[in-house]
């Protein structure tokens, strides 16, 4: 194959927008050791608080019940509260027009960087 | 120096950024007076106050005409999406912001972006711009609100006063540089000298001035979400949480993409390197000069992608040093511990659903955003078999007027080989559609036509283009630097020279971009021939005092 073909080839490939399923990713804030663990969404008391390290993380989300999310841990299923753990979102967008966007100035402080490049 | 001493060529080439970074930051002591009295700039380690405590009193200022912002707007990439119902829904909700801020009575509203990435910005005029596909991809209003609410803390914290602050330095600097440059007149006019280092080092002090101020503006306006939206009753969780999560998960995911283009961009180098070296190899009947050459070219090749590889380091490097956002996960952090540090704000709340659903369940609203994800797709492989299809159904309906939806269908139809059945044979005429459609024109359909115009000769009709584009867009400081080259190449560079001159006395702003407009080829030529001469003079400094 030619270098350009092959090139293109994986940049087309790479171009494709795509909302990446929600996982847990690390604890929050970072500085969190450990983590409660629920028997289920809502319960009054954790039945374990589980050192963040054992969490096996990224945990993928398998439900998600008002401010819970039910993640296998260890092989049992575990119910954890949203505002302990930081959630890597996915966006239903991408770079099709960035040969025409225009850069973020100074005159337009904006809610993030500028990743289409 | 000598020859021998010096770095093989290609490595020099590779080296001037790296040099000019570590020169550039040994003279960071010229911080821009006028940008150290910002306000916030000396408390950037200040503790955050409590998001539960009133807010303080905002800064009374004069307000630009939110109309001409618009119109500014429009002038930058494709610009705006026409989606009234949609528009309706997200002013509701900025009226909510500005009443739980105390200032219902301010000016701005909110309007929709025509790019296909995640991007929001607020400008002085009060208004805020979202892209379409933030709308597609929050989950909640909580959400939303959160994005709008941030973007209003720009506004309300009076983030543009830096754009002041910079117009005055800027001054200070050029009065600096005018003075130093007399005295060096008659001394040293030739390598790197004095002047530019004053030039080089403002230059960066001024950028990590104002990225730093970006950054503590940043984590402001955040906190400024986080009152805002637990005042209205919506959930930190679903709200400023999910929305920093889903720009980090944003930019995570871009971040693979870039890394994965190096991947490919180095294969292909290496490739390609090899394949050059087959080509100009002398020919070789014995095994152990094939070896020898096979050998030679492989070093040459790894060289290659070594050297791109450190540019691209050295590129993401410097963007993180000089990015005016701190890093997401700082920022989510930072949001979380105010949480921990006040149970209120984190209290469990259920998000709210239903109205954003009803609202993008909205028929025209839902064609819309359907039509741009079409043309978005067609747009990244307008060569695949079906874009052709996906084109015209995005430049149908409510955006058979629209700016991107048509680019859609013109650049597809262009990738396609012969003429398309049913298009025009000159395909630059689709925009026609977006010209005669006032709440729809983009400045960028005007370019890319009188471009493309003036590319196959044909400057009348190109320039009777550009003139209509500026009926509209004269206004605009965001369309004047194209218009100030557009006059150098079709009516000579002294017009240019005037027309810049105009543009600095109008648009203040964007007077160094039309002054750069202005160049003709030659002078650019020469100024580029100039910049490498002097980075390759301290590059032998740099090097020649290390030995």
């Amino acid at each position: 194959m030619k270098p350009c073909f092959f090139l293109a080839a994986i940049l087309a490939t790479a171009a494709c927008s795509a909302q990446a399923q929600d996982r847990i990713v690390a604890p929050s804030p970072s500085s969190r050791a450990a983590v409660d663990l629920f028997e289920s969404a809502g319960a009054s008391a954790p039945v374990r608080q589980a050192p963040v390290a054992e969490l096996g993380l990224p945990l993928a989300i398998q439900e998600s019940k008002a401010s819970y999310h039910r993640v296998a841990i260890g092989g049992q299923d575990y119910w954890i509260k949203g505002v302990h753990v930081r959630i890597l979102r996915g966006a239903e967008a991408g770079c099709a027009t960035r040969n025409m966007d225009s850069q973020p100035t100074i005159a337009t402080p904006g809610a993030g960087q500028n990743v289409c490049k | 120096m000598s020859a021998s001493d010096r770095p093989p060529v290609a490595q020099r080439h590779a080296l001037w950024p790296l040099t000019l970074v570590l020169a550039l930051l040994a003279g960071c002591e010229s911080m821009p007076q006028a940008l150290t009295q910002l306000p916030g700039i000396s408390s950037l380690a200040q503790k955050p106050v409590s998001p539960l405590d009133a807010l303080p009193a905002p800064e009374a200022r004069a307000w630009p005409d939110p109309a001409q912002d618009m119109v500014n707007q429009r002038a930058r990439g494709f610009g705006l999406v026409n989606a009234p119902e949609a528009q309706r829904y997200l002013n509701g909700l900025l009226a909510r912001i500005k009443a739980a801020a105390l200032v219902p009575q301010w000016p701005g509203e909110v309007h929709l972006l025509a790019q296909s990435s995640l991007s929001a910005y607020a400008t002085g005029a009060g208004n805020i711009y979202i892209s379409l596909p933030w709308l597609q991809s929050v989950q909640s209003e909580d959400e939303l609100v959160a994005l709008l609410a941030h973007e209003f803390g720009h506004i309300y914290l009076h983030y543009h006063s830096l754009e002041g602050a910079i117009a005055s330095a800027d001054t200070a600097a050029g009065f600096a540089s005018l003075g130093l440059g007399i005295a060096y007149k008659t001394a040293q006019a030739q390598g790197w000298n004095q002047v530019d280092t004053l030039h080089a080092s403002y230059a960066l002090g001024k950028t990590l001035t104002t990225a730093l101020y970006g950054q503590s503006q940043e984590g402001a306006a955040d906190r400024f979400s986080l009152h805002i939206t637990h005042k209205l009753g919506y959930s930190y969780e679903h709200g400023p949480k999910a929305f920093l999560e889903r720009q980090a998960g944003w930019e995570q995911q871009n971040e693979k993409l870039q890394l994965q283009k190096q991947e490919a961009l180095k294969q292909a180098l290496h490739a390609n390197t090899l394949a050059q070296a087959a080509r100009t190899a002398p020919k070789s009947n014995n095994a152990v000069s094939t070896a020898l050459n096979d050998a030679s070219a492989n070093l040459q090749a790894d060289l290659n992608v070594g050297m791109n590889q450190v540019g691209f380091d050295l590129s993401q490097w410097i963007g993180k040093l000089t990015s005016s956002h701190p890093d997401t996960v700082k920022r989510q952090d930072s949001l979380a511990e105010i949480a921990e540090l006040y149970p209120a704000i984190a209290e469990e709340r259920m998000p709210a659903q239903a109205p954003l659903q009803a609202a993008l369940a909205q028929k025209r609203t839902q064609d819309i955003l359907k039509n741009y994800q079409t043309a978005y797709k067609a747009m990244e492989t307008p060569q695949s078999p079906g874009a052709m299809a996906l084109a015209r159904q995005a430049a149908s309906g409510p955006t058979a007027t629209h700016a991107v939806p048509l680019f859609a269908l013109y650049t597809t139809a262009s990738a396609q080989s012969g003429v398309v059945r049913g298009l025009p044979r000159d395909l630059g005429s689709l925009f026609d559609a977006n010209f005669n459609s006032e709440a729809d024109r983009a400045w960028a359909l005007y370019t890319e036509r009188s471009t493309r115009l003036r590319q196959s000769g044909q400057k009348e009709a190109s320039k009777r283009v550009l003139e209509r584009g500026l009926q509209h867009f004269a206004v605009a400081e965001e369309a004047m630097p194209y218009a100030v080259k557009f006059y150098g190449e079709t009516d000579g560079w002294e017009k240019a020279r005037q027309q810049a001159q105009q543009c600095r006395q109008r648009f203040p702003r964007v007077a160094d971009r039309c002054q750069s407009a202005a160049r003709s080829p030659q002078e650019v030529a020469e100024l580029d021939q100039r910049s490498e001469k002097k980075a390759s003079q301290l590059t032998d400094r740099l090097f020649k005092k290390k030995k």
